[in-house]
C-alpha cells in the first residue's frame, strides 16, 4: 500500500528510469492514487490507476499498457517490492463511452523525470467516484472517497448525468439513485 | 560502486594471470584457478587496463594450445556473451584459434613476448596440472573438482557447466566402474561422492586453499560490470534499478554459488549492497 510518500517515492524512480531510458509517457491517473496524489484523500492506496495516455490534446486508449512502460512499472516494483501492477490501466475502458466535458482543460499535471502525470481534478474524481461508487458495497472505499470530496449537489447532478452515458440500463439507474439519496439527493436520473 | 568492482577485479585477473605465466609482478593466488572462465572474463577489464589485454594476447597466443580446453572455452565463453563489450579484444577466439589463425593472431597483433610457461607445480594451478595428468578435458576438470571438495555428494546438473551433461556423464559413470567414486541413486537422480581421496589428492598436490566456482562468481560481475558500461549516464536510481533487473535475471548463476543477490530496497541503499555483495564475488 502507498501513502502520499511512498507513492512519489515510486512515481519519481519510475520517471527517472523512464529518462535513462530515453522513453517519455505522458499518463492521466484517476482513482485513490491520484486523490493522494492532489491531497484529496490521505487514506493508503495500493496503486494508480491511468485512464489514457495522452499525447497533447488526444487520449489514447491504455486498456493494455505500452510494453516499455510496463515494463519500466515492473521494474520499479520489483526493487520497491510492490505488486508488479501498482501502475495499470485498469479503468481505461471508461475513455471508450468518454471522460467528462472540459476534463483536460482541468488536470493537474505532475512531472516526474520523463514521466509525466496528468491527474484527474476533484470535479472529474467525483464522477469517477460517482459511478464507482454505484458498483461499490454501502460504505465502501468509494463512497467514503465520494464523501470525503464534499461534493455539491449541482456536481452530483452533473456526475449523474455522465455515469448514465456509460450505463443507460434501468438496474444501474436505481443503484445510482440509491447513492445520491445518501448524499441527500433525492431526484430522477 | 563499479570503479571499485573494476579495480578488484583487474587486481584478481593480474594475479590469476601472472601464475599462469603472464608478466606481471604481483602475489600469486592461494586459491585455484579456471583457465577458460578468467579467458573469457578478462576482455571486461581489459579496457581498465590495457597492459593486461596485451600480455593476457601475448599468453593465449603463443602459450593457450598447451592448456585450454576448446570445447569447455566455447561453452563458457557463451556464458559471458550477453555481457560481452564488443569492442574489447576477443581472447576466447584467440585461445580457440586454430593453428593457421594463430599465425595471423601472432602477425597482426602487438606481442609482447614476455609470456613464459606456468609452473605448474603451483597450487593455483591444481585445474592445468590435472590437465597434463589426465588431459585436458572433463577427465581432468572432474578429477579436480572431486579432490577439491571431496566430502561432497554431487550431482550432475551442479557440476561444471563448461562441459555438456552427457560428457560429465560419461566421465563420472567411469570413475565409479573403476571404484574411484560411488554412485547414489537419490530421488531417481545420480549423485557421485569421491572414494578414492588420498592417492588423487597426493597426486594432484600442492593443493590451493579453494576452488572457487568461478565461472559463476565472474559471469555475475561481468554482467554488473556491463551494465554501467552500457549507461554510463543513468542517474544513481535508476541505475540501482537496472543492475537490481540485471541480478534478478542471473538468479539461477547465483543460486549455484548459494548466494542470493541483492535485488530489492532504497536505490541509494540498494546500490550500496550490491557494491558490497558483488566484491565478495572476488574474494574466494
Amino acid at each position: 500500500m502507498f501513502d502520499a510518500t511512498a507513492l512519489e517515492e515510486a512515481l519519481q524512480l519510475l520517471g527517472q528510469l523512464l529518462a535513462d531510458r530515453h522513453q517519455p509517457f505522458d499518463v492521466v491517473a484517476i482513482g485513490g492514487g491520484g486523490l493522494l496524489l492532489i491531497g484529496l484523500i490521505e487514506r493508503p492506496t495500493k496503486d494508480v490507476d491511468l485512464v489514457a495516455l495522452r499525447d497533447g490534446a488526444a487520449l489514447l486508449p491504455v486498456t493494455t499498457l505500452p510494453p516499455i512502460l510496463r515494463e519500466a512499472i515492473e521494474d520499479v516494483a520489483r526493487v520497491l517490492e510492490l505488486s508488479p501492477s501498482w501502475m495499470n490501466g485498469g479503468p481505461g475502458s471508461l475513455l471508450r463511452f468518454g471522460l467528462p466535458d472540459g476534463f483536460l482543460e482541468r488536470v493537474e499535471t505532475r512531472m516526474f523525470g520523463a514521466l509525466t502525470v496528468s491527474l484527474a481534478s476533484r470535479f472529474d474524481q467525483i464522477h469517477f467516484k460517482l459511478y464507482a461508487a454505484a458498483d461499490d458495497r454501502p460504505n465502501g472505499k468509494h463512497h467514503v472517497d465520494l464523501q470525503r470530496l464534499q461534493p455539491t449537489h449541482e456536481e452530483l447532478r452533473a456526475a449523474a448525468r455522465w455515469a448514465r452515458t456509460h450505463d443507460p440500463s434501468e438496474g444501474f439507474a436505481i443503484v445510482l439513485r440509491g447513492v445520491l439519496a445518501a448524499f441527500g439527493l433525492r431526484e430522477a436520473v | 560502486m563499479n570503479r571499485a568492482l573494476q579495480d578488484k577485479a583487474v587486481e584478481l585477473a593480474w594475479r590469476q594471470w601472472t601464475a599462469l605465466g603472464v608478466a606481471g609482478v604481483v602475489p600469486l593466488p592461494e586459491h585455484g584457478i579456471d583457465l577458460e572462465a578468467l579467458i573469457a572474463f578478462t576482455p571486461f577489464i581489459s579496457a581498465a587496463d590495457p597492459r593486461l589485454e596485451r600480455e593476457c594476447q601475448d599468453w593465449c597466443v603463443r602459450l593457450s594450445p598447451h592448456h585450454v580446453s576448446v570445447s569447455r572455452l566455447r561453452r563458457v565463453a557463451r556464458m559471458f556473451q550477453p555481457y560481452a563489450d564488443p569492442h574489447a579484444a576477443d581472447l576466447s577466439s584467440i585461445a580457440r584459434a586454430g593453428q593457421a589463425d594463430r599465425v595471423i593472431h601472432h602477425k597482426g597483433l602487438d606481442l609482447s613476448g614476455k609470456s613464459r610457461p606456468p609452473r605448474l607445480e603451483h597450487p593455483a594451478l591444481i585445474q592445468l596440472r590435472s590437465r597434463h595428468i589426465f588431459g585436458i578435458g572433463a577427465r581432468a576438470d572432474a578429477v579436480t573438482a572431486l579432490v577439491m571438495n571431496p566430502r561432497e555428494m554431487v550431482r550432475l546438473s551442479s557440476m561444471d557447466p563448461g562441459y555438456t551433461k552427457r560428457a560429465m556423464a560419461l566421465v563420472m559413470e567411469d570413475l565409479a566402474s573403476t571404484g574411484v567414486v560411488t554412485k547414489l541413486i537419490i530421488n531417481q537422480t545420480a549423485h557421485y561422492k569421491l572414494i578414492q581421496e588420498a592417492p588423487l589428492r597426493a597426486l594432484l598436490a600442492p593443493l590451493p586453499t579453494k576452488l572457487p566456482r568461478w565461472i559463476e562468481r565472474l559471469v555475475l560481475v561481468a554482467a554488473l560490470l556491463s551494465a554501467r558500461r552500457r549507461m554510463p549516464n543513468h542517474a544513481a536510481s535508476s541505475y540501482a534499478v537496472e543492475l537490481a533487473k540485471v541480478l534478478h535475471q542471473l538468479r539461477p548463476v547465483a543460486a549455484v554459488l548459494g548466494e542470493t543477490p541483492p535485488t530489492t530496497g532504497r536505490p541509494s541503499v540498494l546500490l550500496a549492497e550490491i557494491a558490497t555483495w558483488s566484491q565478495t564475488l572476488l574474494e574466494p
